[in-house]
């Protein structure tokens, strides 16, 4: 349903109490989209830890810059595929803030892998999340990195074959191969216990680089209703049946020192 | 400050963490890997970072990164490094980051990708071409502090001679009173409402009315025109005041130049030079100074012929404008062949010597 302007207008006029979710969490993504979901947990993990006031992101290129003016903190806007790298020289500039990097599929994957490779191996200290939905959303729907085979895009029209176009990366798995790098997971916001298990994982990720124990990465597979060809309904079963059986949903490196952070 | 005999490379890393250089990221490549190693020694001692990136994309960000912090940061490389630095290069104009970018040209062939830029999108550098040791020192020194005052980047356009030579240097500081404090900065939302540094619509607080995108635009295209107006120009000139031929040459090339000039002094061919310093904005009253009182202008660069173009539209077919430079190059690729002799130089000066009007020839 939509919002009425009334209703735009009492959300606007509310005081801004120091949350991280602005009060204009107003943004305009597709129906059925997942990555407002991640932004939420984001969110809510970062008033849980009380980070606002040092946190800096630095944003990629991507649907989700659309969901970057809900976050009440400082940001950097990156170029594609390379926030990892901005990010490097405000971490190393100031070691004491909170450093993360929000990034997409077709950003991180494709256009930005061996930035965010670098970094891991260099064990820098600040956080990666990728929402990965497996389309170059904002372009309009054309494969990225992550396209499953067999998936339709507007540049695979009769889907993604391994012969001509390649094979999905998994990254998540690729990051947790690389010795500096303390905690690499992925979730998923396709259903109410993803959700809750994904919400455990930032925060394990946050707390890694809060204990310095090295670099830390989340992917979170997010429905693209829109780039998927299909309902808002049949997305998150499209992502349980199909999408989370090639891209295995859990932890895969997790640093000792985090084992006590309990995930259900 | 006494001085010291120090090699180009060192001269330039020590007076950018004199400035105040606390940042720096390059990735190796000839001839910028000696100031590459001389930052490392130097950053490591000041409490700096100095990042040995993976790739000449990785280093102008990491850069990116840490400018926008508020810190002073520099980034180098050479001509080929400075192509895949492009596309941040040309965003980083355009989200007014301070910082100083060095290049370590092998020849003068970047002279364009340099000064007008190579990337997308309307940008301009400020530009300042050392020609000395000294004069590299200085210019960095002075390059952190243009930085900060027009929030805006600004190259150092250094060469391989001016790497590898040794000369007598001294550090002198910039008076640096009238800098505003950094509130673009992103430092972490303390205190403060959180602010947004894009490249899209530059720096912008989440408490007020977003800028479109077009209006940001038309702003940037100002503010080229107020750079081109308000930084100060610096010129080197010589011999201008009676010159028929006044020869504009910058950077090592120059060197060779006001040598050259000098000796054709000595055989009676008048002729003075013209040394632009800052090479974006170039020192437009000097050149047109020097061309209105002489009969024609030559312009020696090591490339075929970027800088003319310049030239050309300041002078405007006032006098004609020679082009006399040409690609120099020896048996290791660097840009010091024999196109850069004496010899060769004076030969092309006289050359161009003999079309001017007949009066020229000491008749006059």
């Amino acid at each position: 349903m939509p919002i009425s302007k009334e209703e735009l207008k009492r959300v606007w006029s509310l005081p801004n109490k120091g949350s991280f979710l602005q009060p204009q969490a107003v943004h305009h993504m597709c129906p059925g989209c997942g990555e407002p979901m991640a932004y939420r947990m984001i969110a809510e993990v970062m008033d849980e830890m009380n980070l606002r006031e040092r946190t800096i992101e630095v944003s990629g290129i991507g649907c989700y810059m659309g969901m970057d003016p809900t976050l009440n903190i400082d940001r950097i806007n990156a170029l594609h595929g390379r926030a990892p790298s901005v990010a490097t020289g405000v971490k190393r500039m100031l070691p004491g803030h909170f450093v993360m990097t929000i990034q997409g599929d077709g950003d991180l994957v494709s256009e930005g892998l061996s930035e965010a490779l670098h970094c891991a191996a260099r064990g820098e200290k600040f956080t990666v999340i990728l929402l990965n939905n497996t389309v170059n959303g904002e372009t309009g729907g054309h494969m990225t990195a992550t396209t499953l085979v067999g998936q339709k895009t507007k540049s695979t029209l009769q889907g993604r074959d391994a012969d001509i176009h390649g094979s999905p990366i998994k990254t998540a798995e690729l990051v947790a191969q690389m010795d500096g790098t303390a905690y690499a997971a992925r979730g998923s916001v396709h259903s109410p216990v993803a959700i809750r298990r994904t919400k455990k994982m930032i925060h394990r990720a946050f707390e890694a680089q809060e204990q310095k124990l090295g670099f830390s990465f989340v992917e979170i597979m997010t429905m693209c209703p829109t780039g998927w060809f299909m309902e808002t309904w049949e997305a998150p079963k499209y992502m349980e049946d199909v999408m989370t059986k090639y891209f295995t949903l859990g932890e895969y490196k997790v640093h000792p020192q985090l084992a006590e952070i309990a995930v259900a | 400050m006494a001085k010291e005999l120090l090699e180009g490379s060192k001269a330039l890393a020590k007076s950018a963490v004199l400035a105040g250089c606390r940042f720096y990221a390059s990735y190796p490549i000839q001839p910028n890997t000696n100031l590459m190693e001389a930052m490392a020694r130097e950053l490591s001692t000041a409490g700096g970072v100095s990042m040995n990136a993976e790739s000449e994309g990785e280093a102008i960000n990491m850069v990116w990164g840490a400018a926008a912090t508020g810190k002073r940061a520099m980034c180098s490389t050479t001509g080929t490094g400075m192509s895949l630095m492009m596309e941040a290069m040309s965003e980083m104009f355009a989200a007014r980051i301070p910082y100083v970018f060095v290049h370590m040209a092998r020849g003068q062939s970047e002279y364009r990708i340099g000064v007008k830029g190579g990337g997308h999108g309307d940008y301009r550098y400020i530009g300042y071409a050392p020609h000395t040791v000294q004069e590299a020192a200085d210019l960095v020194r002075l390059a952190f502090y243009t930085a900060d005052k027009f929030q805006t980047p600004v190259l150092i356009q250094a060469d391989y001679v001016l790497t590898h030579t040794v000369e007598a240097v001294e550090f002198k500081p910039v008076d640096e009173k009238d800098l505003k404090p950094k509130t673009w900065a992103i430092t972490g939302a303390k205190g403060r409402t959180p602010q947004v540094l894009s490249f899209i619509t530059g720096v912008y607080s989440l408490g007020a009315p977003r800028v479109k995108y077009g209006a940001w635009m038309e702003g940037q295209m100002d503010r080229i025109a107020y750079l081109e107006n308000n930084v100060p120009t610096m010129a080197d000139t010589g011999y201008t005041d009676d010159a028929d031929l006044v020869v504009i040459a910058y950077g090592y090339a120059a060197r060779f130049v006001k040598f050259a000039v000098k000796q054709a002094r000595e055989e009676g061919l008048k002729i003075g030079y013209v040394r632009p310093i800052t090479i974006w904005p170039l020192p437009k009253k000097e050149i047109l100074d020097a061309a209105n009182k002489a009969k024609a202008v030559a312009v020696f660069e090591m490339n075929n012929g970027q800088m003319v173009d310049d030239i050309r539209l300041i002078v405007l077919g006032k006098v004609p404008v020679h082009f006399i430079g040409r690609i120099s190059h020896d048996e290791s690729g660097f840009g010091v062949g024999n196109a850069i002799q004496i010899p060769k130089l004076l030969e092309k000066f006289r050359e161009v010597y003999k079309t001017l009007p007949a009066a020229a020839h000491g008749k006059r």
